[in-house]
């Protein structure tokens, strides 16, 4: 029974991480219909990044979190400027193609600079194990989840609350309403692939001591789309609950099947999702507009 | 206040309005008729920017405005009603009248305006929690409506505002629209139901394939067989 | 012009072949090597061509489909004795199944979902790969025997040559694929999912086969990669194939016959000449692919093609067509009834689109229907079309309930239809609209179209004809030739009439094809309403908001409101109607 809360609770952790980056595709997806597949290489940079400026420039956590969140926003609302508005009006596949492709770039650039080497990113917490109530753990994976608990909330606070989250979310409702109540479409898009490419970073930052950094580290960003396709691809609170379910899910199945199948798991279950029930557990139909 | 002068646009190849002229006098209400199709929603939808003209000589209070950016538009005084009672679906009403007011600044100004909206629309301070596409046809236009409100503007457009609503809900949004025009605000509307939307204008035009075919004082155009024959043929 | 066209291209082709059957004589051992990766690259992507150039469905997954063909290969030659040259198509077939299979879930999801599906397949592929050592080796990959010959190993010349004709022989199959029944259904269905099914295409199935054959493709690629590199790991099918070969496809030109040629060979050959690292060719493949999307949406064959394309010239082909043949074989009776709607009530969310609409059309009649914006008037089309299903009600054509049959089902039992925003198919030609109208009237199988056997040849001739006289009854026929979307908006409305009445149609629907027509055009409409009566004898269902058109033409009017029919009965009487009245100009407010 000790074994499953266990499960349970790094299950839990890894879903706050998927929550981070999956919003990131959620709010892209609900105010420019695109999945971007690029989202995945946002993260790997946030944790590349982020291990430069710590452990290179030898900047304090707390400013190379932030730089890097920053530098990887900006680059995400430079790529919306000059590679996505100009396909705007384009097909979706074609904008779909567009993000494969940039996040083919980001990867292959990493790679050019770094080469392929694994990296370790230092833990920030101890990492010295201890137990509450038979489940083992340590200052590290707490530390983790509470930041990104943290980010979430303040992201859906800042959705909620102020005055730019609000058009953001009108834009993403209803397009012509929102401009005709004055709300800028096009500065809200830059926002938003910003806030998104941000979002993956700080998750890519947070998930780098617990995994390894590789040009090829992004593959774990698509489980944030997954996980927010499992809970309901157009609300906020399903694409979270989603991504929770699905780190506990990989959990069990690397416990009970084998580490190996894990992803295979995962992918699998999306498949499964997609024929069942697209419209996810949580989730409702997108509203048709007859 | 409001003149559009030979407006022409097109959807891709297709030139759906020609040379469209018109004048909204400040302090009157001006009604747009049509069949489907003739152009009306178009027209509307150039003047606030939403669909870009090949030629855009479109004049509000003297300044022109055909190459003004659609979300300054409401900066400027102008707001639109678009048809199909255009809410923001998973936001709450109080939520939507809020949207409304993105671009004003004063928070008592807001709140003052919410207040003349709840009056006007009582049914909209009973369910401000609601989400608004849960609210019915007629409620959902009370909200867009009262959106476009709160951004005090000095000119309305409304789209079909009473577009398959029961006749209750029609007589009531009708009343509404008198309410705001005695209240100051000048109203440019777009309405299928002909007798009623003369009833209440002061000058109409009639919109035929893009084309302004008839204009006049709405008592004139009420009694005037051509506006039958626009909707219903010849007889 | 149409003779200089067709040779110039049988030219280049024909061209193309000659120089790749020659480089074995010209060319030292690498390059070789590199032509017929070329080659292999080409048939791939003729894989993607066909799923997502021709039938528009995206799929970031066909390494994974290759990996599967390749690995098929590889293990039945290593462990089950099996000869290359049985061990390849076995490959290329459990490609297709799992592309068949991944077809599912596209049926009822969006670009969005399917580039997430085929991603993570392609994905899932490598992972197994990597994780299963008994058989394949895991990430080190296993070593493929070289192909036989009577006993020889095959050695790089013959195998060029091989490649060379397997590809050839597909391109072939392709080009009678894409020219008949089934490459039009591809084609409209990337164009208009919902005018498609109204014409009679089967969406499922059509959708699931470009899927299959689009993944087949890339199998019989992969044995061949195989057989070519004599060694095949993970590696060489993952994510960053998927997208070379969609950036293949797309440089060449997606939907293009020649695309997938221009685009596999520039995209092996180039890198190599560059000779750069992995990582430089991957950048590069990203940026070439980005770059083309905003400014070469149509690659290099399309750029081509809008430039230089000459208009084959059709009208010579028709001179034989009698045009005032009249249709003998559907005589109407105006007496007996074709259409019967019972009691259909549909509505959306709790909003009553229509309530308790019961209507009859007999044979030949035309009944008009109007009211209100927003009355339910497309939608009760829709209902009877089959695009939407309404929550109670019956509906027969001609006595036979059609509620249990799909859309394209019941365009085949007799129904047919325009659409009140235009949706025809506008990439391709006038022609091949019509050609698509007919789908249901055209019986032949696929593998009929592939080969091009001799009645698939009479049958296609025979709906050609038709779809030409078709064009030269709505006064078409010289733009036969012409992309759809580049004809006038009169014209399109017109080509909307001419591609519903190919499936011979006994209940013809209008949604208002006089929207938008200046009044010449309305007139002529008018003449060829009337004349789809006495010449193809249907009934004509009708909405319209010119009110002399409908006034004009029509046997009986009906009058929607609010959902509800308020009035049914001849042109005059219904103008008289105070209900009717009221409805359109506005009961007068008591208030």
């Amino acid at each position: 029974m000790d074994l499953f809360w266990q499960i349970l609770v790094s299950g839990g952790m890894l879903g706050s991480l998927y929550a981070l980056v999956g919003l990131g595709f959620v709010l892209i997806y609900r105010s420019t219909r695109v999945v971007n597949f690029s989202q995945g290489e946002m993260l790997m940079l946030g944790a590349i990044l982020a291990l430069y400026f710590y452990q290179d420039l030898k900047l304090p956590y707390g400013l190379a979190f932030v730089g890097s969140c920053v530098t990887v926003g900006l680059l995400g609302a430079f790529l919306e400027r000059v590679a996505f508005r100009p396909l705007q009006r384009a097909p979706v596949i074609t904008l779909i193609l567009a993000t494969v492709a940039v996040g083919q770039m980001i990867r292959s650039a990493v790679r050019i600079v770094r080469g392929s080497e694994v990296s370790h990113f230092p833990p920030l917490f101890p990492t010295t194990p201890f137990t509450v109530g038979g489940v083992t753990l340590t200052a590290l994976t707490v530390g983790t989840v509470i930041l990104s608990i943290f980010l979430v909330g303040a992201l859906v606070l800042f959705i909620r609350y102020t005055r730019i989250g609000r058009g953001m979310e009108a834009a993403a409702q209803n397009r012509d309403a929102a401009t005709l109540s004055g709300v800028s479409i096009n500065q809200t898009f830059l926002l938003t692939w910003a806030v998104s490419s941000a979002l993956a970073a700080a998750a890519g930052i947070l998930i780098a001591p617990l995994i390894v950094i590789t040009p090829d580290m992004g593959i774990i960003g698509l489980k944030g789309f997954i996980g927010a396709i499992l809970g309901g691809f157009l609300t906020i609170p399903g694409a979270i609950a989603g991504c929770f379910l699905l780190g506990i899910i990989e959990n069990l199945a690397g416990y009970y099947i084998s580490g190996a199948m894990k992803d295979v798991v995962s992918f699998g279950l999306l498949l499964l999702i997609l024929i069942a029930c697209p419209q996810g557990l949580f989730g409702r139909q997108e509203a048709r507009r007859a | 206040m409001l003149e559009l002068n030979g407006v022409r646009s097109s959807y891709g190849r297709i030139q759906v309005l020609h040379d469209v002229s018109l004048s909204v006098p400040e302090g009157k209400i001006v009604c747009l008729l049509g069949a489907n199709g003739a152009g009306k929603t178009t027209t509307v939808r150039t003047i606030v920017g939403l669909h870009r003209s090949t030629k855009n000589d479109i004049k509000f209070l003297g300044k022109p405005i055909g190459a003004t950016a659609p979300h300054k538009i409401v900066t400027l005084g102008i707001a639109m009603v678009p048809e199909r009672r255009d809410v923001f679906p998973d936001m709450t009403v109080a939520d939507n009248l809020t949207m409304g007011a993105y671009s004003v600044k004063n928070r008592s100004q807001v709140r003052e305006d919410m207040e003349r909206v709840h009056n006007l629309f009582p049914v909209l301070a009973e369910r401000k929690s609601a989400y608004a596409g849960t609210l019915s046809g007629g409620q959902q236009q009370m909200v867009a409506i009262g959106r476009a409100l709160m951004s005090r503007p000095k000119l309305l457009l409304l789209d079909e505002p009473t577009l398959g609503l029961a006749p209750l809900l029609v007589r009531q949004i009708f009343e509404a629209l008198k309410r705001l025009h005695s209240e100051g605000i000048t109203i440019l509307l777009i309405d299928q139901n002909a007798r009623q939307a003369l009833a209440l204008a002061d000058y109409a035009y009639v919109l035929e394939n893009g084309r302004v075919v008839i204009e006049g004082d709405s008592g004139f155009l009420h009694s005037n067989p051509d506006v039958r024959r626009a909707y219903l043929g010849a007889i | 012009m149409k003779f200089k066209l067709a040779s110039a291209s049988i030219a280049l082709y024909a061209g193309f072949v000659l120089i790749a059957l020659a480089a074995p004589a010209v060319l030292p051992a690498y390059p070789l090597f590199v032509f017929s990766l070329a080659v292999v690259n080409i048939i791939a992507v003729l894989g993607v061509n066909v799923t997502m150039g021709y039938a528009g469905q995206i799929s970031l997954g066909h390494a994974g489909f290759a990996a599967i063909g390749a690995y098929t290969t590889a293990l039945l030659m290593a462990h089950g004795d099996w000869a290359f040259w049985t061990a390849l198509p076995a490959g290329g077939l459990l490609a297709g199944v799992f592309g068949y299979l991944l077809g599912l879930p596209a049926l009822r999801l969006g670009p969005l979902y399917v580039s997430m599906v085929t991603f993570g397949f392609g994905f899932v592929v490598v992972l197994i790969l990597q994780n299963w050592y008994e058989l394949a080796n895991g990430p080190n990959g296993m070593a493929v025997a070289p192909p036989q010959l009577f006993g020889n190993d095959l050695t790089p010349h013959q195998f060029h040559y091989f490649v060379v004709v397997v590809a050839v022989a597909l391109f072939v199959v392709t080009r009678n694929l894409i020219n008949s029944r089934v490459g039009r259904a591809f084609v409209a269905l990337r164009e208009s999912e919902v005018a498609a099914r109204a014409m009679g295409v089967n969406v499922a199935a059509t959708k699931t086969l470009a899927f299959g054959l689009g993944a087949a493709y890339a199998g019989i690629a992969g044995g061949l990669f195989a057989g070519l590199t004599q060694f095949i790991n993970p590696d060489s099918f993952v994510f960053g194939v998927s997208i070379s070969y969609v950036t293949m496809a797309i440089l060449g030109g997606s939907g293009f016959f020649a695309g997938p040629i221009v685009g596999g060979l520039t995209l092996t050959v180039l890198p190599e000449l560059l000779r750069g690292a992995a990582e430089y060719k991957e950048l590069l493949t990203g940026f070439v692919l980005l770059m083309l999307l905003i400014f070469l949406p149509r690659g290099l064959v399309g750029l081509l093609w809008d430039r230089f394309s000459v208009r084959p010239d059709v009208i010579r082909e028709v001179k034989s067509i009698k045009t005032d043949a009249i249709d003998k074989s559907v005589r109407p009776d105006s007496s007996r009834e074709l259409l019967r709607v019972t009691d259909v009530s549909l509505s959306f969310g709790g909003l009553a689109a229509l309530k308790n609409v019961s209507l009859e059309v007999n044979e030949g009649e035309i009944v008009s229907i109007i009211g209100p914006n927003g009355a339910g008037k497309t939608s009760l089309f829709n209902t009877i079309s089959g695009l939407y299903s309404p929550n109670k009600g019956a509906i027969e054509v001609a006595g036979q309930p059609v509620m249990g049959y799909r859309a394209h089902q019941r365009a085949r039992m007799g129904i047919s239809r325009t659409f009140q925003n235009l949706e025809l198919f506008q990439d391709m030609t006038a022609l091949d609209n019509v050609l698509v109208g007919a789908h249901g009237q055209i019986t032949n199988s696929p593998i009929e179209s592939a080969f091009r056997l001799p009645g698939e040849r009479r049958r296609e001739a025979e709906q050609r004809s038709r779809a030409l006289e078709l064009l030269e009854f709505v006064g078409l026929l010289h733009y036969a030739e012409e992309r759809a979307g580049s004809l006038s908006f009169g014209h399109q409305r017109l080509l909307e009439i001419a591609r519903a009445l190919a499936s011979r149609p006994k209940l013809l629907m209008l949604d208002e094809p006089a929207a938008g027509l200046n009044s010449t055009e309305v007139g002529a409409l008018a003449d060829i309403i009337r004349l789809v009566r006495t010449r193809y004898g249907a009934s004509v269902l009708l909405i319209a908001h010119t009110m002399n058109l409908v006034m004009a033409l029509s046997d009986r009017v009906i009058v929607l409101h609010h959902g509800v029919k308020i009035a049914d009965g001849t042109p005059a009487s219904i103008q008289k109607d105070a209900a009717v009245i009221d409805a359109y100009l506005g009961e007068v407010s008591n208030a």
